[in-house]
Parts: structure tokens; sequence; C-alpha cells
């Protein structure tokens, strides 16, 4: 059973959560991920180290497996958000669902360039290419306003 | 064992669609070219040929798989996947023509100058859609520019 308690504290300076928990389960961590997602930073880990990634920094998150994978220019970290939670979170601030198993950070592409079969080919900024699938690549179209 | 099935499936199902092509077109080889020379029309399939059309096909079902398929060469553009698996695909079957495949020798000539025609013929199409696909794409980055500017 979870029990909400909300502290309303004038003269506060920030927002703080604190999470009570006999251990640390896979739903804490989603749940800390979830609280973390106001902030500008996404919650990630790697090597078993849990690491805030600036959300300006991703170039893409992948799923595989069931796992979602952040990537930035020179690293990838792991999350404990679906990639539908990351595509809620992320849509307003720039992101875009790409394929199936893919959200790509609008603001890191360098260039785009179409494909056979109506799929998009794309250019990170860092020479990384990723492929806007033909299913994702009208609404794409019209979220940049190519259409 | 579920991804052994995810692939293995579609190419099971393809490699049947181009094992009955392959028949048909032995059957409508035949026919056409007695025809053209006046000899008799032979039906029958040689029972090698049922075999190895059968290898044939499964060979081209992989190799259709491999390009075109979700692995490794998935975040490939089309022009490039489709040059590897039509250059393939003409090392294979000049292999199977040339060596052992149960078929006349004029059969050999006219078959391999159709898929050379088809290849180079799809080739030469898919080249200039490139050409195409680049300047749509510069387009594409000057509206990209444009929307990114309104991110900020």
């Amino acid at each position: 059973m979870v029990a909400l308690k909300v502290e309303i504290q004038e003269g506060c300076p920030n927002v703080e959560v604190l999470i009570q928990c006999p251990e640390i389960t896979e739903d804490i961590r989603r749940l800390e991920a979830l609280v973390l997602s106001g902030s500008p930073k996404l919650l990630c880990a790697k090597d078993q180290k849990q690491q805030l990634v600036d959300r300006r920094d991703v170039l893409y998150i992948e799923s595989v497996d069931k796992r979602c994978f952040v990537y930035v220019a020179d690293d990838v970290f792991e999350t404990d958000l679906k990639l539908y939670e990351l595509e809620e979170l992320l849509d307003p601030a720039g992101f875009f669902r790409s394929a199936k198993s893919q959200i790509i950070n609008i603001a890191k592409i360098k260039s785009l360039c179409p494909d056979f079969g109506g799929r998009i080919e794309v250019e990170m900024e860092t020479g990384e290419k990723v492929i806007i699938s033909r299913q994702y690549a009208k609404g794409f179209k019209e979220r940049i306003g190519l259409r | 064992m579920r991804k052994l099935t995810e692939f293995v499936m579609p190419i099971k199902v393809f490699a049947a669609m181009i094992f009955f092509g392959l028949i048909g077109l032995y059957v409508a080889s035949g026919i056409l070219y007695a025809a053209w020379t006046g000899e008799a029309i032979e039906y029958a399939v040689p029972f090698v040929f049922v075999f190895q059309s059968a290898g044939l096909s499964a060979v081209i079902a992989l190799l259709w798989g491999l390009f075109f398929g979700e692995g490794i060469f998935k975040n490939r553009r089309f022009f490039l996947r489709y040059t590897l698996f039509a250059l393939s695909m003409l090392i294979v079957l000049a292999i199977c023509f040339f060596t052992f495949l149960a078929v006349p020798a004029e059969w050999i000539r006219m078959w391999s100058l159709a898929a050379f025609v088809v290849f180079a013929g799809t080739t030469v199409f898919l080249s200039f859609n490139e050409l195409y696909y680049k300047r749509t794409g510069e387009r594409y980055v000057e509206i990209l520019n444009a929307y990114k500017k309104s991110l900020r």
C-alpha cells in the first residue's frame, strides 16, 4: 500500500520528495524517475550507479528487449522509465517518437534525407544515423512543418 | 527462441514463394523455348532441379532477410541495401548457373541476361531516386532548421 502525503511549508525554497520504503524495487526506481521527470534532467543509470542526464544532451532513446537506453554524444545510459512514459514526458521538450522502439531529440538532428519506402534517414550532430520509420515519418513532417 | 522464430518464419514463407516462382520459371522457359525452336514441349521438371531450386530459394530468402530485415543493415539506406543484395544475388546466381544448376545451357544465357537487366535497371532507377532524395533532403533541412530555432 502506498500512502501519499503533501506538506505545504511556506518559505520552502525547493520542492522536496521523500520516498520511504523497506527496500529499493523496480517500482521504486521508476517512481524516482517519474518524480524527477518534472526536472530538466533524466534519472538514468550506468554501471549500477544512478546519474542525472540533461535532456538537452540526449540524442535519442532506444528500447531494446524491454529496456530503455539513453544515448548521449559519447555515452549510453539505461533508464527505468518505459518508452511510452518517456514519450509523454519528452514530447513537449522537442523529442519525437521516430520508430516503434525509438525517440529522437529534434534539436540534435543535423540533416535529413528521405529514403525509399517513405522512411527518413536522420543524421544526428554526432554523425550517427538513425531512421524515422514509415509509420512515424508523416507525423514528423507535420511536426516540423513540412506539410 | 522467439527472436529466431521471428527471423525464420518470414524467410521460410518468402523462400516458399521463390521456390514456386523458380518452378514456374522452369516450366515457362520450357514452353517458350519449345515454341521458339519448334521442338516438342517438355513439361516434366527434373527431380534434381526441384532440390536445387529449393536450396537456391532458401539462399535468396536468407540474403533478402539479411539485407532488408531488422538486422545489421536496419539503419542503412535502401539504395545501399539493394545494391549489396543485387551484387550478392548476381554472385549466387552466377555460381548456380555456371556450376551445377540442372538447366539447359540456352536457358542459362537467357536467365543470366534477364537477372542482369533486372538488377542493373533497378540500380540505375534507384540511383536517380537517390539524387532526387538528396535534393529533397536539403529542403527538409532548411525547414528543420527553422523549426529548431522555434524550439529555443
